[in-house]
């Protein structure tokens, strides 16, 4: 092991104690450790002295990033001391403390799927906020609750012959990708021609070609993956609960 | 109305990937045929009416990469008490999430993870609540090290946190009068 390598592996210790936290940004002398790193530049033997210097040079720009960053957060009117963050906790109650982090709290909006319970408590707070009464159209009573098996007695699927969609969606899987695998955001928005409400209502059918076992989901890294699944049609199926909006005025569904 | 460019990117923006909402500006890149930017404003403004705006982060884990910028949705305003129950939160939770937030945004977005175990445990909270905030992705745990997360960046202003976590004083108890 030459000297040189091991100046260069004393510089990548020092780095990462700084990037894990061990040591303050402002505790490294980045500019000694790239005087270090410039010396060695011209004087590089072997694969092993190169990839040492590459990390060196990677984590010295980690480092000058994150010093940055402290003296940015140093010099803010707003800084403070550790002992004092934790005395200030200390000393607030939680509810001081959960009312001042909900005035800053932006909660992300996502699609989300909501129980009947929610939308039923959604509406008695609207309708206390507002003072005006919910849409019509969005109460609860205005939708029918239904599981797989009871569509024929509630009578929702006379017009809509839902195994028949079911079937048509397995059909369309298998002549998109021939029986293999395909990304399932690919697969519900036919890859990215399909509307907004068509997207929902492909999601919708899916999920129940899944629940049936008919279609396997998988994840991949970040991605889902619908691949054609082994069982048998028919077998052991989940029951999901899912809202129908009864169709109001002219396009009366009764 | 909302542009074609507009629509695509308010899809991506609402759907979830795995457990993430909200889309890389790269992927945005892939759908709009306008420049990112430009379709952003345009429909920040749009949702600015619904009570909703737009906003980006800069997505890293770590210091040594720039990063993807990826861009959410989420409410213009922060939500009143009884909406936050609406949305799920327990005051356990939530008080969790504060004093957790608290700490790492007056610590500059990071900390040792026992300081913070330390913390909660003051306010008898369960240290267990901090492997929940990783799963949510409100905080990221690295080598001993616990730091705001996607969806902290996303979710918390923290200019006004810190302003209001400066400013506010504990409640004293009233002293009690003689005899």
């Amino acid at each position: 092991m030459t000297e040189q390598a091991d100046a260069l592996r004393r510089g990548i210790e020092t780095c990462k104690r700084a990037l894990s936290g061990e040591l303050l940004p402002h505790q490294v002398n980045a500019w000694e450790l790239w005087r270090a790193l410039s010396e060695a530049s011209d004087r590089l033997s072997g694969p092993e002295e190169y990839l040492l210097y590459a990390t060196l040079l990677r984590l010295i720009v980690g480092v000058a990033r994150l010093q940055c960053r402290w003296l940015r957060y140093e010099a803010d009117e707003l800084f403070i001391d550790a002992d004092m963050a934790r005395e200030k906790i200390h000393s607030l109650s939680l509810r001081t403390l959960r009312s001042i982090f909900a005035k800053s709290f932006h909660p992300l909006v996502e699609m989300e799927r909501m129980t009947l319970k929610a939308l039923d408590a959604g509406r008695k707070h609207w309708e206390e906020l507002s003072g005006r009464p919910f849409q019509e159209f969005a109460a609860p009573e205005a939708f029918a609750t239904y599981g797989r098996g009871s569509e024929v007695e509630l009578q929702v699927v006379t017009e809509v012959r839902f195994e028949e969609l079911l079937d048509e969606m397995m059909q369309e899987f298998l002549s998109m990708g021939g029986g293999s695998d395909l990304p399932y955001e690919a697969f519900i928005s036919k890859r990215g021609s399909a509307s907004f409400p068509e997207m929902v209502t492909r999601s919708y059918l899916a999920s129940f070609l899944v629940s049936q076992r008919r279609l396997s989901l998988r994840g991949e890294g970040r991605a889902l993956v619908l691949s054609g699944a082994t069982a048998e049609p028919g077998a052991t199926q989940s029951v999901a609960v899912i809202l129908r909006q009864r169709r109001q005025g002219a396009h009366a569904d009764r | 109305m909302l542009t074609d460019d507009e629509l695509s990117a308010l899809r991506l923006l609402l759907f979830r990937r795995g457990m993430r909402p909200g889309a890389s500006l790269e992927e945005l890149e892939k759908v709009c045929t306008e420049p990112v930017e430009k379709v952003l404003a345009g429909l920040n403004e749009k949702v600015g009416d619904l009570g909703l705006e737009i906003v980006t982060i800069e997505e890293s884990d770590e210091f040594l990469s720039e990063g993807r910028r990826r861009a959410f949705i989420r409410s213009k305003a922060p939500l009143h008490r009884e909406e936050l129950k609406l949305c799920g939160w327990d005051r356990r939770s939530l008080a969790a999430l504060a004093v957790a937030a608290s700490y790492l945004v007056s610590r500059g977005g990071r900390a040792k993870e026992i300081e913070l175990v330390n913390v909660l445990k003051s306010k008898n909270i369960s240290a267990r609540r901090i492997d929940r905030m990783v799963e949510a992705g409100y905080l990221a745990r690295t080598e001993g090290m616990i730091s705001l997360s996607w969806r902290s960046l996303a979710e918390i202003d923290q200019d006004e946190l810190k302003r209001l976590f400066l400013a506010a004083k504990p409640r004293t108890k009233p002293a009690k009068e003689p005899g």
